[in-house]
């Protein structure tokens, strides 16, 4: 672990819900789809990145249409957690790099999500929508986040859940590192010069990190699934309470505790709902945007339309900036924080903008535009 | 598919005939397209204020001489010459120019009988955010809408793309 | 042996009272601090704080006038002074108002009474004095010298970017300011934070200006080259992992403070009061004057804050205490006391009095303040010298408008300021100045960017028009301004007179000012470098001064306006000699031994840089003659 590493994760707060990691090798439950080669491991890998990229529209529309000023709990709930996905997903794009792949961020390998979607490879049932906030919306944040385990039965290719997902990826990290190291000491880590780490990245609350080796990138999965679901289920009870000032929760707790407006306390049980203090939610305190907007919607309203567009021109600028800092340029993620400020902008614009269509108004489509 | 049809009041634009020529006629004096004034959410918080003036009868007159104006000929012209060029309408054209550039209004309402200044308010918080001036200046209300971290050592990002083309 | 409830009271919630607070009871002390504003401002943490955060901008947004108290509570029980109050002496109705202004020119700024005092409004330019400032009459046979040199005062300027979060570049200082010499920094020294990002706006000025551009003095030899330098501001930008310290600890053995050194590199900046992620970073909200609404800028509460954190049961704040005397003993000539109104609410004027008590009394309530305090209670003033030397910066504002699109309206007030004249031989016959680029167009003396679309559409211009000269017009505005150093004189003074008093009873401050030849020297000199400025980048000057103007003065045929820039210093100075000093090098009240002075009042002359920087670093030097005081 590099110097650098080492400060930043010690000033982590250590309490968090800490889903059960063994050191040892863990067999992966029968029928769990596996990463055989060194290729395949780099398209999952590529495949977290898409993923985590694909959770972000939808919680960005929660957030955006939250009338500003109101829900403020709920929208610096929503808010952190998507800081932390992009925070994942970056986690993610260290580790291909570090495996000798290159991420792709907005275009190239990387599919582009046309929502309603269901979420890939994971066998689900439900789509995942762009949706204002609304309960609706934060019920569909949940079954993205859930970590109970599903009943679903899966095809063949498909996880159970994203937590099976990377405790597959990190079989084969394991397992082809090892093979690896027979022959070469780095293993399959040769590819850490393009590391986008926590100078780059202020508001990551120091979690982000480079990764130059197998402990590294076991430490980014912990990081990526400790914040997100658990692999079966479960969270460590340990010494700690499950709730309370000093643990950090799931995503899915967090989601929880503003569908059912409240907060936990210490003593709630991981499956039961909040039974705390009241978190205040106004759900009316937002603007009525359309669901899963669409550039195409507004066709007939060139001035609309041209806004929509402008949105998307934004958002694919700022995903250009996001694969050029995982491509080799890290320092310029600094200038992605203006476009994603004038994201925010341009998005409150559209929703503030009545779209033709019933009552709605217009809302951000998140499309790549060329 | 979700059902997310809020609280369904109809929309002031369905019901009240003048609210469309009060965005017209805004769009002509301010410069900015209807749609950017919308993108604004403030066109029912400022026809609003014209609805709470006491004289009613000059405010019905003034939208009904804007109708006319709009739906005839040689219409940029037949504004300048109706509503700027020192006519009884052009007071009121120019505080409603002021109330979408910068979010106050000047009310002539004699109630309390209020010195000048009291008379003049911004009208809320979020007038003060969507005051057009700020991205006339290609910027951001000052405190509010903020850029991000070095987002001033560069050139800034517009708001409304048409500013671009007009460059 | 009396004994005291508390080792050291303390009148003032600013920077100079919240310093020496934290450093009291970081020292194992036990400190009463009375604050005369709102006790539900001074919530440090929570939603409390969020919540008068929150207020606090809304009343800010609906403001007509941005002026720097806009956003803060106007209390009746305890008043501030307004810039909006401000005219020519001859209009000015003594009976509103709070300062009573007597002139022959009106004092042109303003601070603010409340938790957290002027740090709230302040726009947080933190610069240090230039070696020279310290030394006026010797090195210019102009105003005084300070009891010591910059060299002894090095140390706690450190101590100060430390506890305000300093950010800035010091090569960049080093290259640019005059006459430092070699040591004005310490070997290896490194502030906190990398520099704040100079603006677009900052790098267009400076082509062609900046180490390029010679220009005259037409009352000094020679020509001087334009030099422009980063400005080090208390603002929260990229940590500097070279930054070497963790706090300031109270040596007893060696009875000194020092800075300790870091275990682990770089720095953690402090975010706002109720969530320590927002204000990691400016966020370009270009309203810092008059709030920052994410709390990047340092304000005085954030010391208060980590001060009850660090010691909750040493340090008591008492809210809502108007201190209307220091009382004095009679026979010890100590201070035995100070007398204070407890207020219920401002929304009356009852109140409870009663006295604190202390074996130290410091007075922090600002320079204005403390002066008055003073008068009021006969105190300190063996000198004559309390209430007097009242200064300022004098500003001279130049405007126009830049041949090409610059942006303003956009991040922090200044990031950038012409330093050439900071110091020099010229100051033997006019103020130095400093020159901040300004970021935010004609605000200041303009009202811009409002003021332009009342006047175009007064003028018959509308739609798209409107719309395009006036994107052409904001996006090109320049503003400069020219601080002025202004000269310590017995006669611009701070006085009482029973026939001005406020709701609770309390005097007003009654103020006499004026500019003397030696400002107005410097304002002939600035203009005519600004319109060579103007010249060589082809800023069309759009500068008018009017003799409606508040502060307005003519001199060798030529009209000025001045503007005040709140920095308010002088008025019971230090000094090696109690005949004409208020305060020893200390800052201990020559006469009442127990008595210690905080904050600006103590600064005998004013240099070129914003004034809070230094009366923080007194603090720390006072807070460590004071700990010596109660360990002796």
């Amino acid at each position: 672990m590099t110097p650098n590493n080492m400060l930043y994760r010690q000033e982590r707060n250590p309490q968090r819900h800490r889903f059960i990691r063994s050191d040892q090798h863990r067999t992966l439950a029968p029928g769990t789809p596996i990463f055989q080669e060194i290729e395949d491991l780099r398209n999952a890998l590529q495949f977290a990145v898409s993923l985590e990229h694909f959770t972000i529209p939808p919680y960005l529309c929660a957030l955006y249409s939250i009338h500003e000023g109101t829900n403020a709990e709920a929208a610096r709930i929503i808010r952190t957690v998507v800081v932390e996905e992009m925070l994942h997903m970056t986690l993610a794009a260290n580790i291909l790099n570090a495996i000798g792949g290159k991420p792709h961020i907005g275009g190239g390998k990387e599919p582009l999500p046309n929502y309603p979607h269901e979420m890939p490879k994971i066998a689900t049932s439900f789509q995942v929508n762009l949706l204002r906030f609304s309960k609706d919306a934060v019920n569909t944040f949940l079954r993205i986040e859930r970590p109970a385990a599903p009943t679903k039965t899966p095809k063949s290719g498909q996880f159970r859940s994203i937590g099976e997902f990377y405790e597959s990826v990190r079989e084969a990290l394991r397992r082809l590192d090892d093979k690896e190291k027979k022959k070469n000491q780095k293993g399959i880590f040769t590819g850490t010069k393009r590391q986008v780490t926590n100078e780059h990245y202020y508001g990551s609350g120091g979690k982000l990190f480079g990764v130059y080796n197998l402990d590294d990138a076991e430490d980014a999965l912990d990081e990526i699934v400790g914040q997100g679901e658990g692999i079966d289920g479960s969270i460590e009870d340990g010494d700690g309470a499950s709730f309370g000032d000093d643990v950090e929760y799931a995503h899915y707790f967090r989601f929880n505790e503003i569908f059912h407006e409240r907060r936990y306390r210490p003593q709630d049980k991981p499956g039961d709902a909040p039974s705390g203090d009241l978190l205040r939610v106004d759900w009316n305190a937002v603007y009525n945007m359309v669901p899963n907007p669409k550039m195409s919607m507004f066709t007939d309203r060139p001035g609309l339309h041209q806004k929509a567009r402008a949105f998307n021109r934004i958002y694919t600028k700022l995903l250009k900036n996001l694969h050029n800092a995982c491509n080799g340029s890290p320092e310029i993620l600094q200038e992605g924080i203006p476009i994603m400020h004038a994201m925010r902008i341009a998005a409150v614009d559209l929703m503030q903008e009545p779209s033709g269509i019933g009552n709605y108004t217009a809302g951000p489509s998140f499309e790549i535009v060329r | 598919m979700p059902n997310n049809n809020l609280i369904t009041e109809p929309a002031l634009k369905d019901i009240d005939p003048d609210l469309p020529i009060f965005l017209d006629l805004s769009s002509k004096l301010t410069g900015y397209s209807a749609d950017e004034l919308e993108q604004t959410g403030m066109l029912e918080t400022y026809y609003c204020m014209l609805m709470k003036e006491d004289d009613q009868d000059g405010i019905r007159a003034f939208l009904e001489k804007a109708r006319q104006v709009l739906t005839g000929a040689d219409v940029d012209d037949e504004i300048k010459a109706t509503f700027i060029d020192h006519t009884p309408y052009e007071e009121l054209a120019q505080r409603i120019i002021l109330m979408w550039y910068t979010g106050i209004w000047t009310t002539m309402n004699q109630k309390d009988m209020k010195p000048a200044q009291a008379r003049t308010a911004m009208i809320s918080a979020k007038t003060y955010q969507e005051g057009l001036i700020w991205a006339t200046a290609e910027t951001h209300p000052a405190g509010a809408k903020q850029p991000g971290y070095a987002s001033w050592e560069r050139k800034p990002i517009p708001r409304f793309d048409h500013i671009v083309e007009l460059r | 042996m009396e004994q005291y409830d508390f080792d050291a009271v303390i009148v003032g919630s600013g920077i100079a009272g919240a310093v020496i607070a934290k450093t009291l009871t970081d020292a194992g002390k036990k400190v009463l601090l009375l604050d005369a504003g709102l006790e539900l401002g001074m919530a440090l943490d929570g939603p409390q704080a969020f919540q008068n955060q929150m207020i606090y901008l809304d009343t800010f947004y609906k403001a007509l006038a941005k002026a720097p108290n806009s956003p803060y509570p106007k209390l009746k029980n305890a008043p501030s002074s307004d810039v909006l109050e401000v005219q020519p002496v001859e209009q000015m109705d003594h009976k509103s108002g709070y300062f009573v202004q007597k002139g022959p020119l009106p004092f042109g700024s303003d601070n603010w009474v409340g938790p957290g005092g002027t740090t709230q409004h302040w726009l947080g330019t933190t610069l240090r004095m230039l070696p020279n400032d310290f030394q006026m009459k010797t090195m210019y046979g102009r105003g005084v010298d300070w009891p010591f040199h910059y060299e002894d005062l090095r140390p706690y300027y450190e101590m100060a970017e430390f506890e305000i979060g300093v950010s800035g570049d010091v090569a960049d200082q080093q290259r640019s300011l005059p006459n430092i010499g070699a040591d004005y920094f310490s070997s290896g020294y490194e502030f906190p934070m990398k520099k704040i990002p100079q603006s677009y706006l900052d790098y267009q000025m400076m082509l062609e200006l900046d180490n390029k551009l010679e220009v005259c003095d037409p009352y000094a030899a020679g020509t001087y080259v334009v030099r422009c330098s980063s400005t080090p501001q208390g603002r929260n930008s990229e940590p500097n992992p070279e930054y070497g310290f963790e706090r300031v600890a109270w040596d007893r053995n060696g009875q000194r403070l020092a800075l300790t050194p870091r275990q682990r590199a770089g720095y953690m900046p402090v975010g706002s009061l109720w969530d320590p992620y927002t204000g990691q970073r400016c966020e370009g909200n270009a309203a810092c004057v008059p709030i920052c609404p994410v709390q990047a800028k340092y304000n005085a509460l954030k010391t208060l804050k980590r001060a009850k954190e660090a010691n909750p049961y040493l340090l008591e704040i008492r809210s809502q205490s108007v201190v209307c005397e220091a009382i004095v003993d009679p026979d010890s000539r100590r201070i035995s006391g100070v007398r204070y109104q407890r207020y219920e609410s401002d929304e009356s004027r009852v109140c409870r009095e009663e006295i604190a008590k202390g074996k130290v009394y410091i007075l922090a309530a600002s320079a204005i303040e403390n002066a008055k305090l003073l008068l009021a209670s006969n105190a300190a003033n063996s000198s004559d010298q309390v209430g007097r030397n009242l200064m300022d910066h004098m500003c001279l504002l130049t405007w126009g408008l830049f041949p090409t699109q610059v942006f303003p309206f956009r991040g922090p007030g200044s990031t950038t300021n012409i330093c050439s004249f900071r110091d020099g031989e010229f100051r033997r016959e006019h103020s130095a100045w400093i020159c901040p680029i300004d970021n935010w167009g004609w605000g200041w003396p303009k009202f811009s960017p409002g003021s332009n679309v009342e006047e175009k559409v007064a003028n018959g211009t509308f739609g798209t028009k409107l719309r395009t000269e006036l994107n052409d017009d904001l996006t090109r505005q320049i503003l400069l301004h020219f601080e002025c150093e202004q000269d310590p004189q017995p006669e611009n003074r701070v006085t009482i007179d029973p026939n001005y008093k406020d709701r609770l009873g309390n005097y007003r401050p009654v103020i006499h000012y004026d500019a003397s030849d030696y400002v107005k020297k410097a304002f002939r000199a600035a203009k005519l470098i600004s319109n060579r400025i103007f010249e060589v980048k082809k800023i069309t000057d759009r500068t008018k001064y009017w003799a409606s103007d508040a502060d307005y003065w003519e001199f060798d045929g030529w009209g000025y306006t001045s503007r005040g820039a709140g920095h308010i210093v002088g008025t019971h100075r230090m000094g090696n000699d109690k005949s004409d000093s208020v305060v020893d090098p200390d800052m201990r009240a020559w006469d009442h031994k127990n008595l210690f002075l905080a904050g600006c009042g103590n600064m005998p002359t004013l240099g070129t840089s914003n004034p809070t920087l230094t009366m923080t670093a007194l603090a720390f030097k006072s807070a460590e003659a004071i700990l010596r005081q109660l360990e002796d």
